[in-house]
């Protein structure tokens, strides 16, 4: 980026206006999410947080997590949910209260972590004073890089993601199967 | 309540990539990679899980779920 003095201020200015937008997208479709009646609505309230995420993630330079974050969670996971919440009878889910007896409690601890959020943000002595600022010309996110970190030092990690998931797909099997016999 | 937690683990892959940017370090960004991992093996059996009961009590709501209770 070697452009001029006020043209870079102004990609500047547009980058942060795209990330309140998309931060402010995701905590209501998050809060709508949580609160809507219908599950299937819940879902679509979903699938548009994690869009909204997915470009946080371009935004903070993570390209692949972005694309991972569309495919995977976008369209496999939420693929999953619709199908198993299209088995639910659906109007007498809509009928039954949204919240159990708890959901105070459960408010209170996550408005407890935003304020603490908000403490850090403004630094008043909770967050680490001196952190090492990013290094702005290294490509961050790139496929490469993270490959090299992910066969690097993470292989180890990585192989044991790879048994998760193959234990994962057997006992979805065993759940999921009807016995017939 | 399954789709609370993948808002859950949404918000903690964010602030992972937020640090991982913020120090200037991938291994936040691997690591998200790894909860997105665990995330879909954990919807896999969650949702083996939710169709078994599903079979045997209709229903989506945890607190009917006293059976498991002792």
């Amino acid at each position: 980026m070697l452009n001029a003095e006020p043209n870079l201020s102004q990609e500047a200015i547009l980058l942060t206006a795209i990330f309140y937008y998309m931060a402010g997208a995701s905590v209501a479709s998050a809060l709508l999410a949580v609160t809507r009646k219908n599950p299937v609505h819940s879902m679509l309230w979903v699938l548009a947080l994690f869009l909204h995420v997915a470009g946080i993630f371009l935004l903070l330079g993570a390209e692949f997590l972005a694309a991972v974050q569309v495919i995977v969670y976008a369209g496999a996971i939420l693929m999953f949910y619709l199908f198993v919440v299209m088995l639910f009878n659906l109007p007498e889910e809509e009928a039954r209260p949204r919240f159990g007896n708890h959901w105070p409690f459960a408010a209170a601890v996550g408005l407890s972590f935003a304020a603490l959020a908000w403490v850090a943000r403004s630094g008043s002595g909770i967050a680490p004073a001196q952190t090492r600022l990013a290094t702005e010309s290294a490509p961050q996110g790139s496929l490469a890089a993270i490959g090299m970190v992910l066969f690097g030092p993470f292989a180890l990690p990585f192989e044991i993601a790879s048994l998760l998931l193959l234990a994962a797909i057997i006992g979805a099997v065993v759940l999921a199967t009807r016995r017939t016999a | 309540m399954l789709i609370s937690v993948e808002v859950m683990l949404n918000a903690v892959n964010l602030s992972l990539a937020g640090f991982s940017r913020h120090l200037g370090d991938l291994r936040g960004q691997v690591l998200a990679l790894f909860v997105i991992a665990v995330a879909a093996a954990e919807v896999g059996v969650g949702l083996g899980l939710v169709i078994a009961l599903n079979r045997n009590k209709p229903g989506a709501a945890v607190a009917d779920l006293t059976k498991l209770k002792w």
